[in-house]
């Protein structure tokens, strides 16, 4: 329950903060979403970004604004010139410390204010994979971010529908004018 | 109230409403778009082919050196105001007056209408208003950079008219004006032509069953409609395929590409994430405001005129809209639905891929249904408690549909590397094609090549109208300067070819090749055109410019003649 309120003030924050940056510096970050049963110790995204390489070691200690310690998040970031479109590879590092491969695809990035690549890291038959899901922090809780504002549409609805529904009642209790 | 304060307040606070709505546009309108996926760049491109100086129903600056017909063009009326101001005005002043004004029109049409023809009472009929020109397809509209179907007004306009036209006492001038409505309605774009066609068929019927029409309104209407019906038609059917060419993993499975388009139950009710990173925004809250309101009309109104009408346009849009199949997120009810026909046409259905956008003329119906059924609350409980629902009129606009939390900020900015190219001479833009499950990125990138176009106006090979993935000569032309460097084999006929095709300049975009093809794109371009002109990395990307070793102006034929030796070359 914490985990939604959270996200719900997140979200909120987020969509009415964002401050534009045009001209100045452009902020991606990053977000890996690892399922309970994977085993990876740590993970790193390879960025190529307007020519250049660069490796991002993603953290869940805290240590990140907005990072949830020890949720199963991993976030990192990059500051640089503004790019619209970034070539990320993201890599996973078992226990015995052999990387793996995890995910390699070319990314927007072109909103000017932040621009968040998220993933998530599963874990199927020993064999690691991440694909592209909508940003998830705080918490390991992506599912109920990403349907936060489809959850409240609905409460939304249902009350609006009862406030009409009474307020028809009640008409139909008293004669017209 | 005086009517002209009345109206004054009202478009205030449509367009206080619609700065909200397209946040943070208004902040900076010609100088960044909001949209989230990528066809408002060539709606960009289009303005300006249509407002160029040698602007004709071909194109000759994009689709170089073959040209680019222009007749199946995505907004008649866009592009004509665009080909008359557009000379005078920057391609982006277009679009961010269409997003930040359409709305408020349409808005006020759709207010106006729910008053005057259908009794509601102002400020009840605000509920019409926007229920209907910030309703979740307006959102998709935004996001998906179709922008032009955001000024709407025609469309309630014609409800309007066509409904006083085909009373008895239906007059000649408003069967006219019907018909201008519809037209104009069509020349915005062939999905809102369509659904003014079954406006003007749903509400005609009564009205012809029970023949309670006079000649008049009919023969007006036919007047001012069929020239502009049957020359689109004709120019749809004379120019281009009969087959529209597929784009996405759903090729060979018409139903299930008509489902990628449609909306579906949880989209209905409201939006999530990955609506707008895999699913295109397409996305149609419902406002519950109206919404509750209309589903109250068969006990509160349905004794007034015209209600059952708009009850079927509601009914009859929304289940349009859902598509062949009835599904609650993605491919698991499959409950076949009206549509379901369609699909079953096949390659006839090809230019049909978003039965989604036929939910304008349910939140149209069910927005004057929700004015009405207000309005008649109001009268009987007095204004205090009907009030509060214009408050969450404004919630289900902002928060429902989710419009300013989905927007994004993205400059307008374009590299300047175009700038360092030969004047006159056209410009390749060479990047791989990402492959059929990252089909929106061949389109975002292509897309993004031909809205440059707009700030360095050379010749560019990219293809700009109709999703373009693995199509036009940029395509061809890569492929085979790909095929020369990677294999190493006919470097000496790279340049010979160029120089006939007319192209002054190669933009290499070196991020998009692998980590291995990278250098030997490179080393193959320097060693048939030298070490790169310029190298840049601003307006967003990483790129290195050859310029074409003597490099001249060629002939028509000179250039139909090398594009069909790479076309050899390639096959």
């Amino acid at each position: 329950m914490m985990y939604l309120f959270l996200s719900l003030l997140l979200f909120v924050s987020d969509a009415l903060a964002s401050p534009g940056n045009a001209g100045g510096d452009h902020l991606i970050e990053f977000q890996a979403s690892l399922s309970e049963r994977t085993s990876l110790s740590g993970l790193t995204v390879e960025v190529v970004r307007l020519g250049s390489t660069k490796r991002i070691a993603l953290t869940d200690d805290g240590r990140t604004l907005k990072d949830v310690p020890y949720d199963g998040v991993w976030v990192g970031s990059d500051v640089g010139a503004y790019s619209r479109t970034i070539t990320v590879r993201l890599y996973g590092q078992q226990p015995t410390g052999e990387q793996v491969l995890l995910y390699s695809g070319v990314e927007r990035t072109d909103s000017d204010d932040v621009a968040t690549i998220g993933w998530r890291v599963n874990n199927v038959h020993e064999q690691y994979t991440a694909f592209r899901a909508p940003t998830s922090y705080p918490g390991n809780v992506s599912e109920i971010h990403v349907g936060l504002p489809l959850i409240t549409a609905f409460g939304w609805g249902l009350f609006v529908l009862c406030y009409v529904g009474l307020l028809i009642r009640s008409t139909r209790r008293e004669p017209s004018p | 109230m005086n009517p002209v304060r009345r109206n004054s307040i009202t478009v205030g606070l449509f367009l206080l409403l619609s700065c909200a709505f397209s946040w943070p546009l208004i902040l900076a309108p010609f100088s960044q778009h909001v949209s989230q996926q990528w066809d408002m760049y060539t709606l960009v491109w289009l303005m300006q082919a249509v407002s160029a100086e040698d602007a004709a129903w071909v194109f000759n600056g994009s689709a170089w050196p073959l040209g680019e017909p222009l007749y199946r063009m995505d907004s008649f009326l866009m592009a004509s105001v665009a080909a008359l101001m557009g000379r005078a005005l920057d391609p982006w002043v277009f679009p961010a007056l269409w997003v930040l004004l359409g709305p408020v029109l349409s808005a006020w049409a759709a207010e106006r209408v729910a008053a005057r023809v259908f009794e509601a009472r102002w400020p009840w009929s605000l509920i019409a208003g926007g229920c209907f020109g910030f309703c979740g397809m307006a959102v998709t509209s935004l996001l998906e950079g179709h922008v032009y179907a955001l000024l709407n007004p025609w469309l309630p306009l014609l409800l309007g008219s066509w409904t006083l036209a085909l009373k008895e006492d239906g007059t000649l001038r408003q069967g006219l004006f019907a018909g201008i409505c519809w037209s104009l309605c069509l020349l915005t774009s062939a999905y809102t032509g369509m659904v003014a066609t079954l406006l003007v068929l749903v509400v005609a019927c009564p009205a012809l069953i029970h023949r309670k029409t006079t000649w008049h309104g009919l023969a007006g209407a036919a007047l001012t409609s069929l020239p502009v019906g049957l020359l689109y038609i004709r120019m749809f059917v004379a120019h281009g395929e009969s087959v529209r060419t597929p784009t996405t993993a759903t090729v060979g499975d018409p139903l299930r590409v008509l489902d990628a388009g449609s909306i579906h139950l949880d989209t209905l009710a409201g939006w999530n994430g990955a609506v707008d990173m895999v699913k295109h925004s397409v996305s149609g809250p419902l406002g519950y405001t109206a919404l509750s309101l209309a589903l109250f009309a068969p006990i509160v109104i349905l004794h007034r005129k015209h209600v059952k009408t708009l009850m079927c346009l509601a009914l009859l849009g929304l289940v349009l809209a859902l598509g062949p199949q009835l599904q609650l997120h993605d491919d698991d009810l499959n409950i076949p639905l009206l549509m379901y026909g369609i699909g079953v046409l096949g390659d006839a259905a090809s230019f049909f891929h978003f039965p989604s956008r036929l939910l304008w003329l349910c939140t149209l119906a069910m927005g004057v249904l929700g004015a009405v059924v207000a309005t008649q609350v109001a009268e009987r409980r007095g204004g205090k408690w009907v009030a509060p629902l214009l408050v969450f009129m404004v919630v289900d606009v902002l928060c429902v549909t989710g419009a300013p939390f989905r927007t994004r900020q993205v400059s307008t900015v374009v590299p300047t590397i175009y700038e360092e190219a030969p004047d006159g001479l056209a410009v390749l833009d060479l990047f791989p094609e990402f492959g059929t499950f990252n089909a929106d990125m061949s389109l975002y990138v292509n897309n993004l090549t031909c809205s440059y176009q707009v700030e360095h106006r050379r010749p560019i090979a990219s293809q700009c109208l109709g999703t373009t993935v693995g199509r036009g000569p940029r395509v061809l032309m890569s492929k085979w300067l790909a095929g020369v460097f990677l294999s190493n084999q006919g470097l000496a006929e790279v340049v010979p070819l160029m120089q006939s095709l007319g192209f002054g300049a190669v933009v290499l975009h070196p991020d998009f090749y692998s980590h291995t093809d990278r250098p030997l794109m490179v080393q193959g371009l320097t060693e048939v055109m030298g070490p790169p002109t310029a190298v840049r990395k601003d307006g967003g990307e990483h790129l290195m410019l050859f310029t074409v070793p003597d490099a001249h102006a060629s002939t028509p034929e000179a250039r139909l003649a090398g594009y069909t030796a790479i076309e050899a070359r390639v096959q």
